[in-house]
């Protein structure tokens, strides 16, 4: 027989899942979970904002692939929480959010900070829980991990009442640790039909998001572009499934993606999507994405299949798995017409992007940057025109090292995510893609990273504007920038150097390809600013509503929309 | 007469109801009607049956508007919900419940 605490059963809980790391602030609802997890080996981050905490752990999760675990105090604690656990169900992120709350007597009173963090969190976690009994917490631990990394994984919250925290309790023993379950894949006719579907096809598309990442689908994926004969478009969440240079590789689609693979899509006779959920980002006005395509569908989730385009064939199951098991049942075949459309199209709409050799330009500088640390750099972005350049410039070479918020498109995301995913590869240089905006709004979080002295290097796109806004407001609305131009800018390079960060202004450097790679080299966590004209658009652009093959394209700017 | 308009289009509507069986019948409630809610599905009765042991069924009646098979799916996936079945519309909780529903 055991006798635990209710913070006890949570800290060993953790222990026994493996967690090493987590990332909180705490407050007076949640001090005895602080408290119990201070007498394990697990190293607690403070951070300077609940958000902040959320994101760091975040930045652990997408490295690593399983739970990672944030605390926050009830009340305004969780609160701030809100927005990194949208943003994880959005992503598919496994996080277990354990949260503070007031005593059990005290719920449903509007006692001092006290929210009704169940019912906030339904609509935004994958799951949640109010824990009732301290005895009930070894299982429940064990479920919210299980439930995180299971399946399509998500965000798990638990909320727990303080005086569940101290209550004491006696238990047999410690159920097994939560893992991901093992899911069952489709049925053999099911794949005989989406089979018979490719072998049929003529020009076939595999469309690949997330999910195919997440599987580690890349070696499956390029087996059956090579059997099939057909193109590879990705998403922005699947960026680095198949290196750049790969032939199969026809780039990423979508609002800011590759005008030859956006006008691709229009083309396809058969859409194999892996992993993608066709996003409105990705896929334009839905009604008009390959108009012309029968759609096989594999997602793990089978809530995904239907929900934005009927399928002929939904498969659900692991990507990976799936994959593998279709493969042998596609005859493979050469398909010299619709590989002739592809080289067509790459040849007629060529994706230039501007002064790529200029290390001051804001594609020059991320061209530099990945040139210098190599195919195995993390890449965190925050949100906007920064977000686009990187996606579109940067060469992954390996999935899952472009860590971004694709669902929620959460600004705020880049710095903190940033210092969690060097938490997660202490030996791996991280660099936050950023811009001035975005920054901001998780400014605090440089205390942070000083503080852990985290090998963070900071690209700052320092263009005083909400970029993207800005663009948006040029292009549709006969440019009225209502709202976003910052007149009071910061002077980042004295702030970094105010949180204690070693800094650098590519605006006053004679040497600014000596001084990046002098900024990168360094130990430690900096700050790089790199001055960008406010009304350098990002190219090509798809109109909110519109179709994918109406992009806006640079030599046309906005006066023009192809057709 | 906006109210008699609304009567003859709710007799008129399709329906179809279908049970859950739940782990815990009280979570599985507010969830299940949380994604009612976020999908915006028109609901037109929700009964929480608990049982001994923690368990329970939740009966729910909806408006079939071509997507009952689909909201099958997501609802089965819920980590509340245990199983998720399409119900005939006899039985007396189930008469009840429609007859509600027909009087909205």
């Amino acid at each position: 027989m055991r006798t635990r605490t209710g913070a006890r059963i949570i800290a060993e809980s953790l222990v026994r899942q493996g967690i090493t790391t987590v990332a909180g602030i705490p407050g007076g609802a949640n001090l005895p979970i602080f408290d119990a997890i201070a007498e394990t080996p697990i190293q607690i981050v403070l951070a300077r904002h609940e958000q902040g905490a959320g994101f760091i752990s975040q930045g652990m999760a997408r490295v690593l692939g399983t739970p990672q675990v944030c605390l926050a105090t009830s009340g305004p604690g969780v609160m701030n929480l809100l927005t990194a656990i949208a943003d994880a169900k959005a992503d598919s992120v496994p996080l277990v959010c354990i949260t503070g709350q007031v005593s059990r007597g005290l719920l449903g009173t509007d006692a001092f900070q006290e929210v009704d963090v169940y019912g906030l969190t339904i609509p935004i976690a994958k799951h949640n829980m109010l824990v009732r009994r301290a005895a009930d917490l070894p299982r429940l631990l064990a479920d919210a991990f299980r439930i995180a990394a299971s399946g399509r994984p998500g965000p798990v919250v638990v909320d727990v009442p303080r005086d569940v925290q101290t209550e004491e309790v006696t238990f047999d023993a410690w159920p097994a640790p939560g893992r991901a379950e093992a899911i069952s894949g489709p049925s053999p006719a099911d794949l005989a039909r989406a089979a018979a579907l490719l072998a049929r096809a003529e020009r076939p598309l595999l469309y690949c998001g997330g999910g195919a990442v997440r599987a580690g689908a890349s070696a499956a994926v390029a087996a059956l572009a090579d059997a099939l004969d057909a193109p590879v478009v990705t998403t922005l969440m699947a960026l680095g499934l198949l290196p750049p240079n790969h032939p199969r590789n026809a780039g990423m689609i979508g609002m800011h993606g590759q005008p030859a693979a956006n006008y691709l899509l229009a083309d396809c006779d058969l859409l194999l999507a892996v992993g993608a959920r066709f996003d409105d980002r990705a896929t334009g006005d839905a009604k008009r994405f390959c108009p012309d395509a029968a759609v096989i569908h594999i997602d793990i989730d089978p809530t995904e299949h239907h929900k934005n385009r009927k399928a002929r064939v939904a498969l659900a199951g692991d990507a990976k798995r799936v994959l593998t098991e279709l493969l042998p049942l596609v005859p493979s075949r050469a398909r010299p017409g619709w590989a002739l459309r592809r080289a067509a199209l790459e040849q007629e709409h060529p994706f230039h992007l501007p002064d790529c050799d200029d290390p001051r330009s804001p594609y020059g500088v991320l061209a530099v940057v990945a040139e210098i640390l190599g195919p195995d750099a993390l890449v965190t972005t925050d949100v906007g025109q920064n977000q686009m350049r990187a996606a579109q410039v940067w060469p992954c070479y390996r999935p899952g090292r472009f860590l971004t918020s694709g669902g929620l498109g959460t600004m705020g995301f880049g710095l903190p995510s940033a210092i969690g995913a060097a938490l997660a590869e202490p030996g791996t240089p991280v660099v936050c893609v950023t811009g001035d905006g975005g920054l901001l709004m998780n400014i605090q979080e440089l205390a942070t990273a000083v503080e852990l002295g985290v090998s963070v290097k900071i690209l700052l796109m320092d263009n005083g504007v909400l970029g993207l806004v800005r663009q948006q407001q040029a292009f549709f609305v006969d440019g009225r920038y209502t709202a976003s131009t910052f007149t009071a800018r910061p002077d980042f390079p004295a702030l970094a150097a105010g949180f204690g960060m070693a800094a650098v202004d590519l605006e006053h450097c004679r040497d600014p390809r000596g001084a990046l790679a002098a900024a990168l080299s360094a130990p430690g966590p900096a700050l790089v600013r790199v001055p960008v004209d406010r009304d350098a658009h990002v190219y090509p652009m798809v109109p909110p509503g519109a179709a994918n093959h109406e992009m806006i394209l640079q030599e046309e700017d906005h006066a023009v929309i192809e057709e | 007469m906006q109210s008699s308009k609304n009567e003859m289009e709710n007799a008129a509507t399709p329906r179809a109801v279908f049970e859950l069986a739940t782990h815990d019948p009280m979570d599985a409630l507010r969830h299940v009607a949380s994604w009612l809610a976020r999908r915006a599905y028109p609901l037109l009765g929700l009964v929480c049956l608990p049982a001994a042991g923690g368990t329970g069924r939740l009966v729910v009646a909806v408006a079939d508007d071509g997507r009952v098979d689909r909201l099958m799916v997501e609802l089965a996936g819920l980590p509340e919900v245990a199983d998720a079945r399409r119900c005939g519309l006899q039985g007396p909780a189930l008469a009840a419940l429609m007859g509600e529903a027909l009087a909205v």
